[in-house]
C-alpha cells in the first residue's frame, strides 16, 4: 500500500511538472513584444501605444521621457549628411566622383547629352565644405579636344594607383579611346587597337570601368569580362565578372589584388596571374538588385566594403561573415528615386556617396559619419504591408525615416511584381487583422479594400487628407473619387496611370463604346492584339462601369453580350487566339504575358501599319515619348484617353487597430507630400498637384529609348517628350474622371467563361449565361 | 476502514485528475472556439456590436449559401450511400480470416496515403481538355459531331474530344468518383474490422443449419455490423467535407455551379472578412446536422419499438 502511495505521488508530481512545462512553453518569453512589429526592436522596450505613444507632436521619439528608456540600448550609428553641390550642378550631367591625387574628392560633370549643346566638362575639387571649380582642367580638356588629342568628353575617369589619371572617351565613330594624362598635362592614347571593332562586329570594346594598378597594369571592364593589359597593350589575362545589364561595372584594386563581383559572390583575383584567390558569397538580404548596382572598395587591410541600396556591409580578410555598417533603410541609400553611383571611404572614419536621379540630372552627394549618441537601431517600428513592391511607398519610407530617426519603417511585400497573389496570402493577412494585429499601414492594391472599408478595418483619414488638401492639394478628381458620401476617407491612391489610344480619329472614337469596337470597319484591325485573354481583360477594364456598374456589383446581360461580340469581332479581325504554341510565339513575336488590365502596349503596331489604332498605359511622362514620335510619323493620327478612365495605384489605408495611429497618419502624409510625389519612380503619375506640376516642369532628359522587331524591319525610337506633347499629356491627366480598379476575380470569371466562345465552341448567349451565373454567385457571396 | 463510497470517490477524483489535461485541451480548442462562434453569429463582422438575428436572416436569404448547402446535401446524399455500398462490397470481397488477400487490401487503401496534390495532378492529366480521357475517347469514337448530351457540352469538336471534364456538367460526377476512389479504402478498413469482430462460430452454426451465403449475410453479417455502420456513416460524412481540397485543386475557387460547396463559400467569406456569416452558417449547419441525428435516433427508437429488437 505504501508503495502504491509513492507511485501515486510520483505520478502526480510528474503530471504537475508536465503541466508547468507546457504552460511555460506557451508563455511569451519576451513579454510585450508583438508579432506585427509594432513593438520595440529586438525585444527592447518601447511599444508605441495610444495617440502619438508618448512621442513628440512632430512624430519624433528622441527626447524627454523617452530618453530614459534608452538606458542599456546599444548606441552608435552612421548618420547621413547631404553635402552642398557646385552651383552649376543642377544644369549639368554627371560623369563620376572619385578620390584623386592626394586623396582629394573630385566631381566630374558635363553638359547635358543634347545635340544642340557644345559638349564641355568640368572638374570640381572638394575643399573643406565647398566645391572649387578646377578651371584649369576645363580649359585643358577643351584645348585637347579642339586640338584632336582627345576624342571627346570623358565617360569613365579613374585615378590610377600609378599616380596618373586615366579616362575613356568615344570618337565620332563610337570607337572608344583610353587616355593616360601625365602630370605635365600631356595625353597618351593607349593601345587604340584594343578598342577597334572586331571583324564582323559593328562596335568595338565599350569600356564600362577602368582600373590601373601601381605597376601599370590596366584593367578594362566590358559587359562580361575584365581584361588585364600590360603597359604595352599586351593582353595578360582575362577575369570573370558578373554579366552587366548597364554600362557600369564594379571592382577595385588593392595592392596586388583585384576584387569584383562574380556569379558566385565577391571574388578576389591575383593581379600577378589573374588567378582566383577566393570568393565570398553573400545572401539576398544584402545584395543589390543586380551585380553592377553594388559598389566595392577596400578597407586598406584586405577587408572588403560593399555598398548598395540595402546599405553598407563589410567583411574582413579571410572572413565570410558580412557585417552591416549602414542600414540603407535609414537613409538615402534605400531611396527609390536615387541611384547609388559611387561610394567611397573618407579619411576620418567616414564615407561619401554620390547618387544620381533617373534622368541623370540632379545629383546628390552624402557623407556618412559615425554618431555615438544615436541609437544603433530605431526603437520603434512602423509596419507597412504591400502585396507587391511599390516604389512610391519605399520612397516614402526612406523620406519618413529621415525625419523620424527613431522609427524604422518596415515595408513588407509578399510577392514579385508579376507573381500571382494566392488567396492564402490574403487569408493570412485577414487572420492578423481579425486578431487586432496586422500592419499599421496597408497598401490596398490587390486586397479586398471594399470589404475592409465596410468591415471597419480601415481608419477614417478625413482629417489627414483635409490637412493635406489645405497644404499641398491632391488632384481634385482623385480626392473626390476616394471620399465617401459621408466625407470619410479610407483609402487614397498614391499614383495613377492612364490608358491612351493613338490612331486614326475614327478608330480612336470607336474605343469609346462597345458597339464602336464591335462594329468598327476600317482598312486594318482596330488594334493588333493576338491574345484573347488580353483582349477580354482590356475591353472589360475600359468599359468596367458599363458592365458591372459603379459599385462593381451588377451585371447587365445585354451589355455582356455586346461586350463578348466586341471582343470576338476585334479578335477575329487581328487573328487573335486563346493560346499559342511556342513556335507561334517566336514567329509572331507574341509574348505569353497577360497583364491584369490587358493593355499590352499596342501603339507601335499602329505606327508599324498593322492596325488603325493602338493602346498604351502611360505611367510617366517618358512613356508619352512614343506617342509623340507616332504622331510625328502619322500627322493624321489622334491621341486620346478613354472616357476619362484612370487606374489608381498604391492605394494607401491605415489599419484601424494600429498601435501607432499618429505615426501611421504621419506616414500617410509623407506618402502624399510633395517631396515624395514629385519624384518620377516609373510607377505612375503623382496625385499631388504640385508634385505633378514639378514633374511636368522638367524640360529635358538625356534618356532615349527604342523598340523594334528585326524580322519586320521595324523600329521606333523616342526620347523625352517635348513641350507640346507634355501639354497634351497634361490635358489628358486633367480630364480624368473615372477610377477603375478591376476586380481580379471578376476578370478571371470573364476570361474563363468567354474563352470557349472566342474559340467558337459555344455561342455568345451560352458564354454570357456561364459568366453571368458565376458573377451572380460572386455577388451573392458579398451579400 | 474504507467504505465502498470512499473508494469510488477517490477513484472518481483520480479519473478526473487524469482526464483534466484532455478536457482542458478540448475546452481550449473546441468548446471555447465553439462558444465564440455562437457569440459571433449574433455580432457584426468585427465582433463589436450586436445585430440580433440579422446574420441569420441574411445568411438564410443568401443565394450563395443556398446553392452551397443544396450542393453539399446533394453530394452527401449521392456519395454516402455509394461510398458505403462500394466499400462494404469490397470488404466482403477481400475479407479473409486466414490473412490472405493482403495485396488487395493494400491496393484499395493506397489512394488514402497518396497526397491530394499528387492525386489532383493525375486527375488533371486525365480529365483536362488535352487529357488522356479525351484522347482515348477520340481514338474509340470516330463519329464526328457525336455528343453524350444534347447541346454538345460533352462530345467531339472539330474531330476531337475536347471536353473539360472538371468544369462542365460532368464536374459533379467527376468529384463523386474522386471522393469514392480516395475514401473507399478507409471505409473498407472499418468494415473489415467490423467483419473480423463477428464470431466465426455463428457462421459455422448457420452453415450447419443449412443457411446459404445470402442468408448468412442478411441474418449474421448485416446485424453484426450495425455498430460499424454508424461509425462508417459518421466518418464518411466528416470526410465528405474534405472533398473541398480536391474540388479546389481541380477546378479553382469558383468551380462549376454543381460542385460549389459550403467550404468554397467559407473560403470566400474569409477573404472578405465576413466572419459573422461564417459563424452563422456554421450554426445553421450544426443545427441541420443535429436535426438529422435526432431524426435518425427517433427513427431508430421507433424501429426498435416496432420490431421489438
Amino acid at each position: 500500500m505504501r508503495k502504491m502511495r509513492i507511485y501515486r505521488f510520483l505520478s502526480a508530481a510528474l503530471a504537475l511538472s508536465l503541466g508547468v512545462c507546457l504552460l511555460s512553453g506557451c508563455s511569451g518569453a519576451q513579454g510585450g513584444g508583438s508579432e506585427n512589429g509594432s513593438s520595440g526592436k529586438d525585444g527592447q522596450t518601447g511599444t508605441v501605444t495610444g495617440e502619438n505613444a508618448g512621442g513628440q507632436p512632430d512624430g519624433s521619439f528622441g527626447s524627454g521621457e523617452g530618453a530614459s528608456e534608452r538606458e542599456g540600448i546599444p548606441m552608435g550609428r552612421y548618420v547621413e549628411e547631404e553635402l552642398s553641390l557646385p552651383e552649376t550642378a543642377g544644369q549639368l550631367s554627371y560623369i563620376t566622383m572619385l578620390r584623386g591625387r592626394d586623396g582629394r574628392l573630385e566631381l566630374y560633370l558635363r553638359t547635358p547629352y543634347d545635340e544642340g549643346i557644345e559638349p564641355e566638362a568640368w572638374r570640381y575639387i572638394r575643399n573643406g565644405s565647398e566645391w572649387q571649380e578646377d578651371a584649369e582642367w576645363h580649359d585643358w580638356l577643351s584645348r585637347e579636344i579642339v586640338a584632336g588629342e582627345v576624342s571627346g568628353i570623358p565617360e569613365k575617369v579613374t585615378y590610377g594607383q600609378d599616380g596618373h589619371y586615366y579616362f575613356t572617351a568615344p570618337d565620332d565613330d563610337y570607337v572608344y579611346h583610353l587616355y593616360r594624362v601625365s602630370e605635365d598635362g600631356s595625353v597618351l592614347d593607349l593601345f587604340p587597337e584594343v578598342f577597334l571593332p572586331k571583324a564582323g562586329k559593328a562596335y568595338g570594346l565599350i569600356p564600362s570601368q577602368i582600373d590601373v594598378a601601381a605597376d601599370g597594369k590596366i584593367l578594362i571592364h566590358d559587359m562580361d569580362y575584365i581584361y588585364c593589359y600590360g603597359d604595352d597593350g599586351t593582353l595578360l589575362f582575362t577575369m570573370d565578372k558578373i554579366s552587366a545589364v548597364s554600362d557600369t561595372s564594379v571592382g577595385y584594386i588593392e595592392g596586388e589584388e583585384f576584387v569584383t563581383i562574380t556569379d558566385k559572390g565577391v571574388t578576389r583575383y591575383s593581379l600577378a596571374n589573374g588567378e582566383k584567390l577566393e570568393t565570398i558569397s553573400y545572401d539576398e538580404s544584402i545584395a543589390g538588385e543586380y551585380g553592377e548596382s553594388n559598389e566595392l572598395f577596400g578597407d586598406g587591410n584586405g577587408g572588403i566594403y560593399m555598398a548598395n541600396r540595402k546599405g553598407l556591409v563589410h567583411v574582413n580578410r579571410g572572413g565570410s561573415l558580412w557585417e552591416q555598417m549602414i542600414d540603407g533603410k535609414l537613409n538615402s541609400m534605400g531611396r527609390e528615386s536615387k541611384h547609388l553611383s559611387v561610394f567611397l571611404a573618407g579619411d576620418e572614419n567616414d564615407f561619401y556617396a554620390c547618387f544620381t536621379s533617373g534622368t541623370l540630372y540632379g545629383i546628390s552627394i552624402c557623407r556618412y559619419t559615425y554618431d555615438p549618441d544615436m541609437v544603433s537601431v530605431p526603437l520603434f517600428t512602423l509596419t507597412v504591408y504591400s502585396l507587391r513592391d511599390n516604389s512610391t511607398i519605399r520612397q516614402a519610407a526612406s523620406v519618413f525615416q529621415e525625419s523620424h530617426p527613431d522609427v524604422l519603417v518596415d515595408v513588407r511585400t509578399v510577392a514579385e511584381q508579376r507573381e500571382e497573389i494566392s488567396e492564402e496570402t490574403i487569408r493570412a493577412l485577414n487572420t492578423e487583422i481579425l486578431n487586432g494585429k496586422g500592419a499599421d499601414v496597408l497598401v490596398l492594391d490587390g486586397l479586398p479594400a471594399d470589404a475592409y472599408v465596410s468591415k471597419g478595418v480601415l481608419m477614417d483619414l478625413r482629417e489627414v487628407f483635409s490637412q493635406i488638401q489645405e497644404e499641398t492639394p491632391l488632384l481634385k478628381t482623385v480626392a473626390e473619387d476616394f471620399t465617401e458620401p459621408d466625407g470619410a476617407v479610407y483609402q487614397m491612391p498614391s499614383r495613377i496611370t492612364i490608358p491612351v489610344v493613338t490612331g486614326l480619329p475614327e478608330a480612336v472614337h470607336a474605343w469609346e463604346s462597345l458597339e464602336g469596337i464591335r462594329d468598327y470597319q476600317g482598312e486594318k484591325p482596330l488594334q493588333h492584339t493576338r491574345t484573347y485573354e488580353n483582349l477580354l481583360r482590356q475591353i472589360a477594364v475600359l468599359h468596367y462601369q458599363e458592365l458591372f456598374g459603379t459599385e462593381g456589383l451588377t451585371l447587365d446581360h445585354s451589355r455582356l453580350l455586346v461586350y463578348l461580340e466586341a471582343v470576338k469581332a476585334l479578335g477575329q479581325s487581328c487573328g487573335a487566339k486563346a493560346s499559342f504554341t511556342e513556335e507561334e510565339q517566336n514567329r509572331y513575336h507574341i509574348g505569353s504575358t497577360v497583364s491584369s488590365d490587358g493593355i499590352s502596349g499596342t501603339g507601335l503596331y499602329f505606327d508599324a501599319g498593322l492596325a488603325d489604332s493602338g493602346m498604351d498605359k502611360i505611367s510617366e511622362i517618358m512613356d508619352f515619348g512614343y506617342q509623340e514620335v507616332i504622331l510625328e510619323n502619322h500627322p493624321e493620327a489622334a491621341v486620346d484617353s478613354i472616357g476619362g478612365i484612370y487606374f489608381p495605384v498604391g492605394l494607401v489605408g491605415v489599419n484601424q487597430a494600429t498601435a501607432n495611429p499618429q505615426l501611421a497618419r504621419e506616414f500617410v502624409k509623407c506618402v502624399f507630400s510633395v517631396e515624395v510625389q514629385k519624384e518620377n519612380l516609373n510607377d505612375g503619375f503623382p496625385v499631388n498637384r504640385e508634385g505633378l506640376d514639378s514633374q511636368f516642369a522638367v524640360a529635358k532628359s538625356p534618356i532615349t529609348f527604342g523598340l523594334g522587331f528585326p524580322d519586320w524591319d521595324y523600329s521606333l525610337s523616342a526620347g523625352y517628350p517635348g513641350e507640346e506633347s507634355r501639354a497634351r499629356l497634361s490635358a489628358l491627366l486633367d480630364g480624368i474622371s473615372q477610377p477603375v480598379i478591376p476586380d481580379e476575380t471578376l476578370m478571371k470569371m470573364i476570361v474563363a467563361g468567354a474563352m470557349d466562345y472566342c474559340e467558337d465552341r459555344i455561342s455568345a448567349e451560352q458564354a454570357a449565361s456561364a459568366i453571368e451565373q458565376q458573377v451572380l454567385l460572386y455577388q451573392a457571396e458579398r451579400g | 476502514m474504507r467504505t465502498a463510497g470512499g473508494i469510488r470517490r477517490r477513484q472518481s477524483r483520480a479519473a478526473w485528475f487524469f482526464l483534466a489535461p484532455s478536457l482542458a485541451g478540448v475546452a481550449a480548442f473546441n468548446a471555447v472556439p465553439f462558444a465564440d462562434v455562437v457569440r459571433r453569429s449574433f455580432l457584426d463582422a468585427m465582433g463589436k456590436s450586436s445585430v440580433g438575428l440579422d446574420n441569420y436572416r441574411s445568411v438564410c436569404g443568401n443565394v450563395a449559401f443556398q446553392l452551397a448547402a443544396v450542393n453539399t446535401a446533394r453530394f452527401l446524399a449521392v456519395c454516402l450511400p455509394l461510398l458505403m455500398g462500394i466499400s462494404f462490397g469490397l470488404a466482403l470481397l477481400v475479407f479473409r480470416r486466414d490473412g490472405r488477400g493482403n495485396f488487395y487490401r493494400t491496393s484499395l487503401v493506397l489512394p488514402m496515403v497518396i497526397p491530394v496534390a499528387a492525386i489532383v495532378l493525375v486527375w488533371k492529366m486525365i480529365l483536362c481538355r488535352d487529357g488522356l480521357l479525351n484522347q482515348f475517347l477520340t481514338w474509340i469514337s470516330p463519329l464526328e459531331g457525336w455528343s453524350l448530351l444534347p447541346g454538345g457540352g460533352v462530345g467531339r469538336w472539330e474531330g476531337r474530344w475536347e471536353t473539360d471534364w472538371v468544369n462542365g456538367i460532368t464536374a459533379f460526377p467527376v468529384l463523386v468518383v474522386t471522393y469514392i476512389w480516395k475514401n473507399a479504402g478507409y471505409d473498407l478498413l472499418l468494415w473489415l474490422a467490423g467483419l473480423a469482430s463477428i464470431p466465426e462460430s455463428l457462421y459455422d452454426a448457420a452453415r450447419v443449419d443449412g443457411a446459404g451465403a445470402f442468408a448468412r449475410l442478411r441474418y449474421i453479417t448485416v446485424p453484426g455490423l450495425s455498430g460499424t455502420f454508424g461509425l462508417v456513416l459518421i466518418l464518411s460524412a466528416v470526410n465528405s467535407f474534405r472533398v473541398y481540397r480536391e474540388a479546389y485543386l481541380l477546378a479553382g475557387s469558383y468551380p462549376d455551379m454543381s460542385i460549389y460547396m459550403i467550404p468554397h463559400l467559407f473560403s470566400h467569406w474569409f477573404l472578405t472578412l465576413d466572419v459573422q456569416n461564417m459563424c452563422t452558417a456554421s450554426m445553421l449547419l450544426i443545427a441541420a446536422a443535429l436535426s438529422v441525428a435526432a431524426a435518425a435516433a427517433a427513427g431508430r427508437r421507433a424501429w426498435r419499438r416496432v420490431t421489438g429488437r
